[in-house]
């Protein structure tokens, strides 16, 4: 029964884009033919307003907070408990605890005598980091800065004017057209910041918190050539003429057109690309070792001068722009530079004895007592807040 | 990591028009959206594999349909009688079907057009969705009215090609079906 409603939504959805093939037609008729029913549904289906509701509603689904609640709970997790009668999703969270870092509003605990209880009550760190937000700096040609809107999640530059992504203007630049050679542009996300910025191409740019992009105000007619520290997720409009380049500091990866993330921190070992869609090419800065292509689903991990290709699971490393920071066999050093990165702190763990790996998924709204709270838990160990700092106590 | 991707895919397949369906039952999304995680939850944990995809399909939404009922039940004890139940839940009605026929159009729908590139995505739905003519979208995105027409071409085609996946597939056994 599940396998005819489905063919035949796929039918409906064929009529409505006109690529029904002569077959599929006579199958659609046939089973509007079956029944009065079968045709009420036909009809209610063709009204705009019916389509309008379902999109909205369909847009509106937390897909991807509702898959990492879910990866987050371990496998062999005990039967789940009831609360008030109901089952809900919040019930798996004392199990997930091990494993699960601070997601959703309130973190909860697991009281063997008085049952679950929310944890934020008992609030014990004495001032709170609230979560990173929306903020950069835009560096333009002429030298001049400008503090981004926090209102704002992203700009766009083309032409002479930069505009937030809601068209209002941000700047008119000074470049005029007949100028021959394009400028430099900066766009920098301090630690606790993210932006997005819409290339002159119409490439979308995601610069995750401690990056920096260079752009020209323009690019070439041979090749696009932007400049990346720190990380970034790229969805490049294609153009077979006019390879997109992004140069850090020990590689350049080259596309035609495709999504992939960026990961070049200098705090961190290697530099990780990972491709969502398309191909690309990475190239070793020193040419040390030939270029490799490497396919959807995979990672090229650069290592100063070597590379090498693995599998990996691309949602652990794109999530971050959808505001979920996921860490897959981490240990709590690894977590803590994101930690470093998103709520401008330092951290410092000399005397920290806990070698243990944890699969962390991190709410990048959440503050971050929530988030050094739950890492306690999973970690097992005691972590101090002052003055933006975060030590390790025995 | 191969179990989370696998589980990441089916996942990924069915969660809309799984929640669209569960929504139609308990006429709350974030109900319906509580529902549909507790199925997929409990395939998680259970580490529950597929034979095929028709085995996937089925499971999920007897799945969800049984979540559905059981919320349902829980919510008349507390007797929270609310005009917000949408219909009836009677065993095995023309109902469920037509449920899973309205969740399955409108994911596939919109899972096809938000899996274009952006532009051509822009044009499909402006063009199909919101039924505005070459001229008016050309307009509307600032663009020229051939490179409208050319987006629509290359979104239709792809658009064939996602939504004829499971067709292809049912093809041979459809005749028998649907006679």
């Amino acid at each position: 029964m599940e396998k005819q409603a489905a063919y035949i939504a796929g039918l409906i959805g064929k009529s409505k884009f006109e690529v029904l093939s002569e077959a599929e037609a006579e199958h659609l008729k046939a089973w509007l033919a079956i029944s009065d029913r079968n045709r009420q549904l036909y009809e209610e289906l063709q009204h705009e307003a019916a389509q309008h509701k379902a999109m909205e509603i369909m847009g509106a689904l937390r897909e991807d907070e509702i898959l990492a609640r879910i990866l987050a709970i371990p496998q062999d997790a005990p039967a789940p408990i009831r609360i008030s009668g109901t089952l809900r999703l919040r019930k798996w969270l004392p199990y997930a605890a091990a494993v699960v870092v601070a997601i959703g509003t309130a973190v909860w605990y697991i009281d063997e005598e008085r049952g679950v209880q929310p944890s934020e009550t008992t609030q014990t760190q004495t001032a709170d980091i609230p979560a990173g937000g929306n903020r950069a700096v835009l560096q333009l040609a002429d030298g001049r800065t400008i503090n981004l809107d926090e209102a704002q999640t992203g700009i766009a530059v083309g032409g002479d004017d930069i505009t937030y992504l809601d068209g209002t203007s941000v700047a008119t630049s000074l470049v005029s057209d007949d100028e021959v050679d394009a400028e430099e542009m900066v766009l920098s996300t301090p630690k606790g910041g993210t932006y997005q910025i819409a290339l002159p191409d119409g490439s979308r740019v995601w610069l995750n918190a401690a990056s920096t992009l260079k752009y020209p105000t323009r690019f070439s007619a041979k090749e696009r050539v932007v400049e990346l520290v720190g990380e970034a997720y790229f969805d490049v409009v294609e153009d077979e003429r006019t390879p997109f380049k992004v140069v850090s500091a020990d590689q350049t990866v080259e596309v035609l057109g495709t999504e992939f993330n960026v990961s070049a921190y200098p705090d961190e070992e290697a530099i990780n690309t990972t491709l969502v869609e398309g191909s690309v090419r990475v190239a070793l800065a020193n040419g040390s070792q030939s270029p490799i292509v490497i396919r959807p689903g995979q990672q090229a991990t650069t290592h100063k001068s070597s590379f090498k290709v693995s599998e990996v699971d691309i949602f652990d490393y794109t999530a971050w722009k959808d505001g979920i920071i996921v860490l897959n066999s981490a240990r709590l050093p690894d977590v803590m530079r994101q930690v470093e990165r998103w709520y401008d702190v330092s951290i410092s763990l000399p005397g920290l004895k806990t070698d243990k790996t944890a699969y962390v998924v991190i709410n990048r709204n959440e503050s971050l007592s929530s988030v050094l709270k739950a890492l306690e838990e999973t970690y097992g160990v005691k972590l101090k807040l002052e003055e933006r700092r975060v030590t390790v106590m025995d | 990591m191969g179990d989370a991707s696998q589980f990441t895919e089916v996942y990924r397949t069915y969660f809309r028009s799984l929640c669209y369906f569960s929504q139609r039952y308990l006429g709350d999304r974030e109900q319906a959206e509580d529902a549909v995680a507790e199925v997929f939850a409990k395939l998680w944990r259970q580490r529950t594999h597929f034979h095929d995809a028709d085995h996937a399909r089925s499971y999920l939404y007897r799945a969800a349909y049984n979540t559905c009922c059981t919320l349902r039940k829980a919510a008349d004890g507390q007797a929270v009688r609310e005009s917000r139940y949408v219909e009836q839940l009677p065993e095995a009605d023309d109902s469920y079907e037509h449920h899973i026929v309205r969740a399955e159009l409108w994911s596939q729908v919109y899972r096809s057009i938000h899996a274009l590139p952006e532009q051509c995505s822009k044009v499909m739905q402006l063009s199909y969705l919101e039924g505005l003519t070459n001229d008016e979208i050309a307009q509307q995105l600032g663009i020229a009215v051939q490179t409208v027409k050319n987006h629509k071409q290359r979104g239709l085609a792809m658009l064939k090609d996602v939504l004829s996946r499971d067709a292809y597939l049912l093809l041979l056994l459809s005749v028998g079906l649907l006679s």
